[in-house]
Protein backbone atom coordinates (compact mmCIF):
# COMPACT_ATOMS: atom_id res chain seq x y z
CA UNK A 1 0.00 0.00 0.00
CA UNK A 2 3.01 2.41 0.94
CA UNK A 3 4.62 1.50 -1.89
CA UNK A 4 1.76 2.31 -4.88
CA UNK A 5 1.27 5.63 -2.69
CA UNK A 6 4.95 6.60 -3.12
CA UNK A 7 5.12 5.75 -7.13
CA UNK A 8 1.42 5.57 -7.71
CA UNK A 9 -0.35 2.33 -9.19
CA UNK A 10 -3.93 0.84 -7.81
CA UNK A 11 -2.57 -1.76 -6.29
CA UNK A 12 -3.43 -4.70 -9.53
CA UNK A 13 -1.36 -3.01 -12.30
CA UNK A 14 2.54 -3.31 -12.39
CA UNK A 15 4.33 0.45 -11.14
CA UNK A 16 7.85 1.28 -11.53
CA UNK A 17 9.94 1.33 -8.72
CA UNK A 18 12.78 3.62 -8.96
CA UNK A 19 14.52 3.32 -5.60
CA UNK A 20 15.51 0.05 -3.32
CA UNK A 21 12.29 -0.74 -0.76
CA UNK A 22 15.68 -0.86 1.86
CA UNK A 23 16.43 2.51 0.93
CA UNK A 24 12.84 4.06 1.42
CA UNK A 25 12.51 2.55 4.32
CA UNK A 26 16.06 4.00 6.12
CA UNK A 27 15.78 6.55 8.51
CA UNK A 28 15.82 9.74 6.67
CA UNK A 29 19.04 11.24 8.44
CA UNK A 30 20.79 8.15 6.67
CA UNK A 31 19.29 9.12 3.05
CA UNK A 32 16.16 7.09 3.10
CA UNK A 33 12.71 8.45 3.23
CA UNK A 34 11.81 7.39 6.70
CA UNK A 35 9.00 5.62 5.92
CA UNK A 36 8.03 2.29 8.18
CA UNK A 37 8.36 -1.54 7.60
CA UNK A 38 5.51 -2.97 8.87
CA UNK A 39 6.60 -6.16 9.57
CA UNK A 40 9.43 -4.61 11.82
CA UNK A 41 6.54 -1.77 13.01
CA UNK A 42 4.64 -4.94 14.05
CA UNK A 43 7.36 -6.79 15.99
CA UNK A 44 8.61 -3.56 17.95
CA UNK A 45 4.98 -3.16 19.13
CA UNK A 46 5.01 -6.88 20.05
CA UNK A 47 8.39 -6.24 21.62
CA UNK A 48 6.21 -4.03 24.15
CA UNK A 49 4.58 -6.75 25.49
CA UNK A 50 7.88 -8.94 26.03
CA UNK A 51 8.71 -5.74 28.44
CA UNK A 52 5.24 -5.80 29.80
CA UNK A 53 6.33 -9.52 30.55
CA UNK A 54 9.07 -9.06 32.37
CA UNK A 55 8.32 -5.45 34.22
CA UNK A 56 4.47 -5.39 35.12
CA UNK A 57 4.06 -8.79 36.40
CA UNK A 58 0.21 -7.50 37.76
CA UNK A 59 -1.42 -7.02 34.13
CA UNK A 60 -3.81 -10.17 33.80
CA UNK A 61 -2.52 -11.67 30.81
CA UNK A 62 1.11 -11.67 32.29
CA UNK A 63 -0.84 -13.69 35.43
CA UNK A 64 -2.04 -16.14 33.08
CA UNK A 65 0.82 -17.04 31.54
CA UNK A 66 3.18 -19.98 33.16
CA UNK A 67 5.60 -18.68 35.08
CA UNK A 68 9.11 -19.58 33.52
CA UNK A 69 8.12 -18.10 29.78
CA UNK A 70 10.27 -16.29 29.15
CA UNK A 71 13.11 -18.70 30.33
CA UNK A 72 12.01 -21.78 28.84
CA UNK A 73 12.05 -19.98 25.56
CA UNK A 74 15.48 -19.06 25.61
CA UNK A 75 17.34 -21.50 27.42
CA UNK A 76 14.84 -24.24 27.70
CA UNK B 1 -9.56 -34.32 20.12
CA UNK B 2 -9.39 -31.98 17.83
CA UNK B 3 -5.52 -30.67 16.78
CA UNK B 4 -6.87 -27.44 15.80
CA UNK B 5 -7.01 -26.74 19.48
CA UNK B 6 -3.62 -27.20 20.07
CA UNK B 7 -2.14 -24.66 17.96
CA UNK B 8 -1.24 -21.43 20.00
CA UNK B 9 -3.72 -18.49 19.38
CA UNK B 10 -2.29 -15.34 16.46
CA UNK B 11 -1.39 -13.18 19.09
CA UNK B 12 0.67 -15.91 21.45
CA UNK B 13 2.36 -16.82 18.56
CA UNK B 14 3.52 -13.54 17.55
CA UNK B 15 4.56 -12.96 21.37
CA UNK B 16 6.94 -15.98 21.15
CA UNK B 17 8.58 -14.53 18.10
CA UNK B 18 8.97 -11.25 19.65
CA UNK B 19 10.75 -12.96 22.62
CA UNK B 20 13.06 -14.73 20.56
CA UNK B 21 13.76 -11.79 18.08
CA UNK B 22 14.26 -9.11 21.57
CA UNK B 23 16.17 -11.62 23.89
CA UNK B 24 19.50 -10.27 23.19
CA UNK B 25 18.72 -7.42 23.53
CA UNK B 26 17.92 -7.49 26.94
CA UNK B 27 19.71 -8.06 29.98
CA UNK B 28 19.63 -8.10 33.71
CA UNK B 29 21.51 -5.17 35.64
CA UNK B 30 22.76 -5.53 38.95
CA UNK B 31 22.35 -2.35 40.38
CA UNK B 32 22.78 -0.72 43.94
CA UNK B 33 19.26 -1.54 45.14
CA UNK B 34 19.07 -3.90 47.76
CA UNK B 35 16.07 -6.45 46.54
CA UNK B 36 16.79 -9.91 48.21
CA UNK B 37 17.67 -12.81 46.18
CA UNK B 38 15.13 -14.99 47.66
CA UNK B 39 11.96 -13.21 46.94
CA UNK B 40 11.60 -11.80 43.71
CA UNK B 41 11.25 -12.74 40.70
CA UNK B 42 15.00 -11.43 39.21
CA UNK B 43 15.47 -14.93 36.83
CA UNK B 44 11.88 -15.13 35.63
CA UNK B 45 11.67 -18.57 36.69
CA UNK B 46 9.41 -17.80 40.01
CA UNK B 47 11.17 -16.35 43.21
CA UNK B 48 14.05 -18.46 44.12
CA UNK B 49 13.03 -19.03 47.48
CA UNK B 50 10.07 -21.14 45.86
CA UNK B 51 12.90 -23.13 44.03
CA UNK B 52 15.44 -24.14 46.52
CA UNK B 53 14.37 -26.60 49.08
CA UNK B 54 14.78 -24.44 52.10
CA UNK B 55 16.54 -20.74 52.86
CA UNK B 56 19.37 -20.93 54.82
CA UNK B 57 19.19 -18.84 57.85
CA UNK B 58 22.58 -17.31 57.35
CA UNK B 59 21.43 -16.50 53.68
CA UNK B 60 18.48 -14.83 54.19
CA UNK B 61 19.32 -11.30 54.37
CA UNK B 62 21.35 -11.51 51.07
CA UNK B 63 20.77 -8.86 48.30
CA UNK B 64 21.78 -9.78 44.64
CA UNK B 65 24.82 -6.72 44.91
CA UNK B 66 26.04 -9.31 47.68
CA UNK B 67 25.97 -12.18 45.07
CA UNK B 68 27.49 -10.35 42.32
CA UNK B 69 31.19 -10.34 42.33
CA UNK B 70 33.86 -9.05 40.29
CA UNK B 71 31.24 -10.06 37.22
CA UNK B 72 30.26 -13.16 38.25
CA UNK B 73 27.62 -14.62 40.44
CA UNK B 74 29.70 -16.09 43.20
CA UNK B 75 26.87 -18.69 44.43
CA UNK B 76 29.27 -20.92 45.87
CA UNK B 77 29.67 -19.00 48.49
CA UNK B 78 26.16 -19.20 50.15
CA UNK B 79 24.81 -21.63 52.21
CA UNK B 80 21.84 -22.92 50.87
CA UNK B 81 21.87 -25.62 48.38
CA UNK B 82 20.60 -24.62 44.67
CA UNK B 83 19.91 -26.89 42.54
CA UNK B 84 22.46 -26.88 39.85
CA UNK B 85 20.31 -27.14 36.90
CA UNK B 86 18.99 -23.33 38.43
CA UNK B 87 22.94 -22.53 38.90
CA UNK B 88 23.81 -23.62 35.45
CA UNK B 89 20.75 -21.20 34.10
CA UNK B 90 21.80 -18.39 36.57
CA UNK B 91 25.07 -18.33 35.23
CA UNK B 92 24.65 -17.84 31.41
CA UNK B 93 21.68 -15.05 31.80
CA UNK B 94 23.55 -11.92 30.18
CA UNK B 95 24.07 -9.25 33.22
CA UNK B 96 25.47 -5.69 32.71
CA UNK B 97 26.85 -4.71 35.90
CA UNK B 98 26.60 -1.15 36.90
CA UNK B 99 26.71 -0.06 40.64
CA UNK B 100 25.11 3.52 40.18
CA UNK B 101 23.15 4.53 43.24
CA UNK B 102 20.22 5.55 41.39
CA UNK B 103 19.94 2.26 39.34
CA UNK B 104 17.68 -1.07 40.46
CA UNK B 105 18.34 -4.31 39.95
CA UNK B 106 15.66 -5.38 36.84
CA UNK B 107 15.75 -6.47 33.24
CA UNK B 108 16.84 -3.85 31.18
CA UNK B 109 16.74 -3.37 27.44
CA UNK B 110 20.35 -2.35 25.93
CA UNK B 111 19.66 -0.35 23.38
CA UNK B 112 17.75 2.60 24.65
CA UNK B 113 19.52 4.89 26.83
CA UNK B 114 17.47 4.65 30.04
CA UNK B 115 16.84 1.01 29.59
CA UNK B 116 13.39 0.77 29.02
CA UNK B 117 12.30 -0.74 26.09
CA UNK B 118 10.17 1.87 23.78
CA UNK B 119 8.96 1.16 20.67
CA UNK B 120 10.69 2.97 18.59
CA UNK B 121 13.93 1.98 19.88
CA UNK B 122 12.98 -1.40 19.35
CA UNK B 123 12.51 -0.59 15.59
CA UNK B 124 15.64 1.50 15.05
CA UNK B 125 17.13 -1.79 16.47
CA UNK B 126 15.63 -4.35 14.61
CA UNK B 127 15.70 -2.27 11.55
CA UNK B 128 20.00 -1.93 11.98
CA UNK B 129 19.85 -5.55 12.08
CA UNK B 130 18.81 -5.81 8.54
CA UNK B 131 20.92 -2.76 7.19
CA UNK B 132 23.55 -1.75 6.29
CA UNK B 133 23.70 2.25 6.18
CA UNK B 134 26.31 4.29 4.94
CA UNK B 135 26.62 6.99 7.53
CA UNK B 136 28.89 9.30 5.26
CA UNK B 137 25.17 9.75 3.61
CA UNK B 138 24.10 12.26 5.65
CA UNK B 139 20.61 14.07 4.18
CA UNK B 140 19.49 16.00 7.05
CA UNK B 141 20.54 18.83 5.34
CA UNK B 142 17.68 17.95 2.69
CA UNK B 143 14.97 17.76 5.06
CA UNK B 144 16.00 21.09 6.43
CA UNK B 145 15.80 22.89 4.06
CA UNK B 146 12.29 25.89 3.56
CA UNK B 147 10.92 24.46 0.38
CA UNK B 148 7.91 22.80 -0.45
CA UNK B 149 7.55 19.27 0.31
CA UNK B 150 7.41 17.98 -3.18
CA UNK B 151 10.28 19.84 -4.27
CA UNK B 152 12.12 18.05 -0.96
CA UNK B 153 11.07 14.74 -2.82
CA UNK B 154 12.20 15.52 -6.04
CA UNK B 155 15.03 16.11 -4.90
CA UNK B 156 15.47 13.16 -2.55
CA UNK B 157 14.70 11.34 -6.22
CA UNK B 158 17.27 12.87 -7.99
CA UNK B 159 20.03 12.30 -5.92
CA UNK B 160 19.19 8.27 -5.86
CA UNK B 161 19.17 8.56 -9.39
CA UNK B 162 15.94 7.55 -9.69
CA UNK B 163 14.05 10.14 -12.50
CA UNK B 164 13.20 8.12 -15.10
CA UNK B 165 15.03 9.90 -17.67
CA UNK B 166 15.82 8.24 -20.67
CA UNK B 167 19.83 7.06 -20.12
CA UNK B 168 18.16 5.29 -17.54
CA UNK B 169 15.04 4.06 -18.67
CA UNK B 170 17.01 2.88 -21.51
CA UNK B 171 19.63 0.90 -19.52
CA UNK B 172 16.66 -1.14 -18.20
CA UNK B 173 15.65 -1.71 -21.42
CA UNK B 174 12.09 0.51 -21.50
CA UNK B 175 13.01 2.57 -24.53
CA UNK B 176 14.96 2.47 -27.72
CA UNK B 177 17.25 5.42 -27.11
CA UNK B 178 19.02 6.87 -24.37
CA UNK B 179 19.43 10.29 -26.03
CA UNK B 180 17.02 13.33 -25.06
CA UNK B 181 13.59 14.01 -26.43
CA UNK B 182 14.00 18.02 -26.38
CA UNK B 183 17.38 18.50 -28.17
CA UNK B 184 20.00 16.47 -30.16
CA UNK B 185 22.35 15.20 -27.36
CA UNK B 186 22.84 11.64 -27.50
CA UNK B 187 22.78 10.82 -23.91
CA UNK B 188 19.89 11.94 -21.42
CA UNK B 189 21.40 11.50 -18.15
CA UNK B 190 20.06 13.76 -14.77
CA UNK B 191 22.52 16.37 -15.30
CA UNK B 192 21.86 17.21 -18.89
CA UNK B 193 18.52 16.75 -18.61
CA UNK B 194 18.16 19.45 -15.36
CA UNK B 195 20.91 21.60 -16.39
CA UNK B 196 22.87 21.53 -19.82
CA UNK B 197 19.68 20.90 -22.26
CA UNK B 198 19.13 23.80 -24.54
CA UNK B 199 15.96 24.37 -22.66
CA UNK B 200 16.90 24.39 -19.10
CA UNK B 201 20.07 26.24 -19.84
CA UNK B 202 18.18 28.95 -20.86
CA UNK B 203 16.20 29.09 -17.35
CA UNK B 204 19.19 28.89 -15.46
CA UNK B 205 20.93 31.83 -17.30
CA UNK B 206 17.83 33.56 -17.23
CA UNK B 207 18.22 32.82 -13.20
CA UNK B 208 21.28 34.15 -13.42
CA UNK B 209 22.74 31.44 -12.11
CA UNK B 210 26.37 32.64 -14.04
CA UNK B 211 27.43 33.77 -10.44
CA UNK B 212 28.10 30.56 -8.93
CA UNK B 213 31.61 29.40 -10.13
CA UNK B 214 30.87 26.05 -10.65
CA UNK B 215 27.38 26.19 -11.70
CA UNK B 216 28.01 25.05 -15.50
CA UNK B 217 31.17 23.11 -14.19
CA UNK B 218 30.10 20.30 -11.81
CA UNK B 219 30.04 17.15 -13.58
CA UNK B 220 28.62 15.21 -10.47
CA UNK B 221 25.12 15.20 -10.12
CA UNK B 222 24.75 15.08 -6.09
CA UNK B 223 27.82 17.32 -5.41
CA UNK B 224 26.14 19.91 -8.05
CA UNK B 225 22.74 19.69 -5.95
CA UNK B 226 24.22 19.65 -2.54
CA UNK B 227 26.48 22.96 -3.28
CA UNK B 228 23.43 25.17 -4.89
CA UNK B 229 21.15 24.35 -2.45
CA UNK B 230 23.56 25.52 0.59
CA UNK B 231 23.17 29.18 -0.69
CA UNK B 232 20.83 32.10 0.27
CA UNK B 233 19.14 31.46 -3.30
CA UNK B 234 18.53 27.59 -2.59
CA UNK B 235 14.71 28.59 -3.47
CA UNK B 236 15.53 29.67 -6.72
CA UNK B 237 17.97 26.92 -6.90
CA UNK B 238 15.39 24.45 -6.49
CA UNK B 239 12.27 25.69 -8.29
CA UNK B 240 14.64 25.80 -10.95
CA UNK B 241 15.32 22.14 -10.77
CA UNK B 242 11.81 21.17 -10.67
CA UNK B 243 10.38 23.63 -14.05
CA UNK B 244 13.90 22.77 -15.93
Amino acid sequence: MAKSFLWGGDGHSQTWNHVNWNMVTTPKRFGGLGICEVRLTNLALLGELVWNMLHNKDKLWVKVLPINTWATRLYG
Amino acid sequence: MNKKHNKPSITWRGIQHAITNFAVGYSFRVGFSDSSIWNIDWTQLGPLCQLVPFVNISDSAMCLKDVWEDGMWNLQGLATMIPTDIVQYIHQLPVTNNLDVRLTDAWTWRHAKKGEYTCSSGYYWLLQQNRDWNMICNMNWLWRLKVPSKLQHFLWICFHNALPINARQHHCNMVASPSCTRCSSPIEDILQRLRDCPHSRELWLRLNMRRYNNFFFEFDVNVWLHEMTKGTSAIFFITGVWYA
